[in-house]
């Protein structure tokens, strides 16, 4: 699939294998920006140990890892071997869960399944994605991991093609969520951008409300604004308290099954 | 090799934003680093999880 790309749903059908470069830059050779156990993320899942591989196929301008998501040569070389065995350790040492992110994982494919093939067959494993991969990257993806831990970032098209240059976003990410739904345990994530209450975080909870009632919902309120968030003037602070407040009536509303 | 893994282990990395309101934000948390803000403020609920999350998992 290196020879001809179609990891994520921009489908650039590059070769990888000759230095050709699609949009998210990547070439054959993964690099990583992080490989630590981590509490941050849900309860269920902490701790973590955590394999973050440089470069994303979306262009968020408030993302908290811009520098390393944006460019995916800043790291260090990926060698599976070597991270199986620090993940390996990390689990003797408490750790409940192995999660592969980014930037986003999906671009890394290849590299991610050759983790997962070294992994202990016990280990709980996470796929922390932006739910933007394409068909045949879930074909590739299926039965791989326990838990998909997916981004449900925007609302709606104009949102997500303005702050993360990325087109069809919304039917791009809901198959991506169906899908996951069906194959695995899913839990979504939604990091509450101030100021987006009602073009994003509704249309999201109302979706999820409706199409996949039940599922695990993380909202994030503690949105910073990092990389070139203050290029949108909404994005240049935190979310203020009222508005984290009525996100969470919201998720009343629609019944959602929110988890810390 | 064991070496170079050991030092590849021991690099840990969090970011924290400190805010005029006296919040604190935290992305890549670990567990020294909770286990800091957790003495910084032992009422905090989200910090103390996990915490006791952590504690569980040892």
């Amino acid at each position: 699939m290196l020879a001809d790309c179609h990891f994520c749903a921009h489908h650039c059908g590059v070769n990888r294998m000759t230095g050709e470069l699609g949009i998210c830059r990547a070439t054959a050779n993964p690099r990583f920006f992080l490989a630590q156990t981590e509490v941050t993320d849900e309860l269920e899942l902490i701790p973590t140990f955590a394999i973050a591989l440089s470069g994303c196929d979306m262009r968020c301008d408030f993302c908290i890892t811009g520098r390393e998501s944006w460019n995916p040569g800043i790291g260090r070389s990926f060698s599976a071997g070597k991270i199986a065995r620090l993940a390996e350790a990390a689990l003797n040492e408490g750790a409940r869960t192995i999660m592969i992110l980014g930037g986003e994982p999906t671009i890394h494919l290849h590299a991610a399944l050759e983790l997962v093939a070294l992994l202990p067959d016990t280990a709980r494993l996470v796929w922390k994605t932006n739910a933007h991969g394409s068909a045949p990257a879930r074909a590739l993806l299926e039965g791989m991991f326990d838990v998909w831990l997916a981004d449900f970032k925007f609302g709606n098209d104009i949102c997500a093609r303005r702050l993360a240059k990325i087109p069809n976003y919304t039917e791009i990410v809901t198959e991506n969520l169906l899908w996951a739904n069906a194959h695995s345990e899913l839990m979504v994530r939604h990091l509450l951008m101030p100021g987006h209450i009602q073009c994003c975080w509704e249309p999201v909870a109302q979706w999820l409300g409706e199409h996949l009632p039940g599922v695990k919902v993380n909202l994030r309120t503690g949105f910073w604004p990092a990389w070139r968030a203050g290029r949108h003037t909404e994005l240049s602070g935190t979310v203020p308290a009222g508005e984290a407040g009525q996100a969470q009536k919201i998720a009343e509303i629609y019944g959602l099954n929110l988890v810390p | 090799m064991r070496k170079k893994i050991k030092k590849m282990s021991a690099a840990l990395l969090s970011d924290v934003l400190l805010l005029p309101d006296g919040r604190i934000l935290v992305q890549n948390l670990t567990k020294p680093m909770a286990k800091l803000l957790h003495s910084l403020n032992p009422n905090d609920d989200t910090i103390a999880a996990r915490v006791r999350k952590n504690e569980k998992g040892l």
